[in-house]
């Protein structure tokens, strides 16, 4: 098992700045779905990061890269103000995971990034998922302070709970694994040629 | 009126705290002291440009919300935009973090804060790249226009395909770059990093920051009239 040296740090970081601007188109796109829509947001942008991830996994490749990237972005949102303790706990565990299932090998096979992929957005989309599962009404009333519609509210903890939450979970896993199979189908001929050098 | 200078730290604390204090206090009063605190603190730095775009995105925002919320069927815009209103100064201040201060303020900054260096380095990269990020995607519609290739919503994927691919391999260029700079300035030296801006807190740092706990002090009054 290879850990990271700074010119990995640098690639994920630089790498990182690239998934963040897309996480937040991603997150705009999600709105047009409303309350289900916010739930689902980690999903979409695991879609279009899929590939970033792809390219990570392929010319990174050691224990802990995603875990780095999960902790830029959290550091990232936290200097921007958005930092949101339960959403921090369960993207870092998820992100560990992920390192767990694809990071311990130099080339994983897809399925296996897929699967990391989908482990890591799950982990993101936990984060809101789980204090509207179980901590119902402190999550209703912190958002109803920052300026949420108590109706609002009860759409968006309907969309993250009970079964809604569980469909939520799965959608994101869905989406996030198939973005690795873009990402895969887009490099593909880019990294082949590697590949035949390699071998 | 001589602008003041604020080490980063301070600014970093402050959005590090300020979104945390929403569950302890009123999340009115506590949107309107943020907006007013990062207004008075764009005008103490001096930064009258930003200031303006600052009041510019906030208003229009506030007037989309205010629109939406009334007409039925579009509300989640509006719902959706409070919730972005409120990270607003947050981010606000931390454009200035970007803009105002080079690589190894924040550097410096980081470490003061006892993150751990890989993580440091990390961020500090990826703060400076996001800015640069425009400019990249000019240089790619530019190569594209030139090829004659253009985006279409007709062929989304191949779109994507365009965009994305050279930046991928641009940020794998960039990172042999940024990893030689960053080994001769002795980015992995293990020993404890000095620097140029080590700098200590200032009575203008003290004062702000104490100007903001004061003001959040002032929420939990609020809460309990």
């Amino acid at each position: 098992m290879k850990i990271l040296k700074i010119k990995d740090v640098v690639m994920v970081a630089l790498l990182t700045a690239l998934y963040f601007i897309i996480y937040n188109i991603a997150g705009m796109l999600a709105m047009v779905f409303g309350a289900f829509g916010h739930a689902i947001s980690p999903g979409i942008c695991g879609l279009f990061c899929g590939i970033i991830m792809y390219f990570v996994s392929r010319k990174v490749g050691k224990f802990l890269q995603f875990t780095l990237m999960q902790a830029i972005i959290i550091l990232l949102f936290t200097i921007m103000g958005a930092g949101y303790i339960p959403w921090v706990i369960t993207s870092i565990v998820a992100a560990v995971i992920a390192d767990i299932i694809a990071s311990r090998e130099a080339n994983p096979p897809v399925w296996k990034l897929g699967v990391a992929s989908g482990v890591f957005h799950v982990g993101q989309a936990l984060g809101s998922i789980i204090p509207a599962m179980f901590f119902m009404e402190s999550y209703k009333e912190d958002w109803i302070a920052r300026g949420q519609t108590a109706e609002q509210m009860d759409a968006w903890v309907e969309a993250a709970s009970g079964a809604l939450g569980v469909i939520a979970i799965v959608v994101v896993f869905v989406l996030a694994f198939a973005g690795i199979y873009v990402g895969y189908a887009l490099l593909k001929n880019h990294f082949a040629k590697k590949e035949l050098q390699a071998a | 009126m001589k602008s003041i200078k604020i080490n980063p730290i301070v600014i970093i604390l402050i959005n590090v705290i300020a979104p945390t204090m929403y569950i302890f206090m009123s999340g009115k009063y506590l949107q309107i002291y943020l907006f007013t605190f990062a207004a008075a603190l764009f005008v103490l730095m001096g930064r009258f440009k930003r200031l303006a775009g600052y009041l510019i995105v906030y208003g229009v925002m506030m007037g989309i919300y205010y629109i939406t919320l009334n007409i039925k069927g579009i509300q989640f815009i509006g719902l959706f935009i409070i919730v972005i209103i409120q990270s607003v100064p947050c981010i606000a201040l931390a454009s200035i973090l970007i803009s105002k201060y080079n690589s190894a303020q924040l550097l410096s900054a980081l470490e003061t804060m006892r993150v751990p260096r890989v993580l440091v380095v990390a961020v500090t990269i990826t703060l400076k790249y996001i800015p640069t990020f425009r400019r990249e995607f000019s240089y790619i519609t530019e190569s594209m226009r030139l090829r004659g290739i253009g985006f279409t919503w007709k062929k989304p994927i191949k779109s994507f395909q365009y965009f994305i691919i050279p930046q991928l391999f641009r940020c794998a260029a960039l990172a042999e770059e940024v990893t030689a700079a960053g080994l001769v300035k002795g980015i992995d030296a293990p020993m404890r990093r000095t620097s140029y801006y080590e700098e200590k807190a200032t009575f203008a740092d003290v004062a702000v920051f104490a100007l903001f706990l004061t003001g959040l002090a002032g929420g939990f009054v609020w809460k309990l009239m």
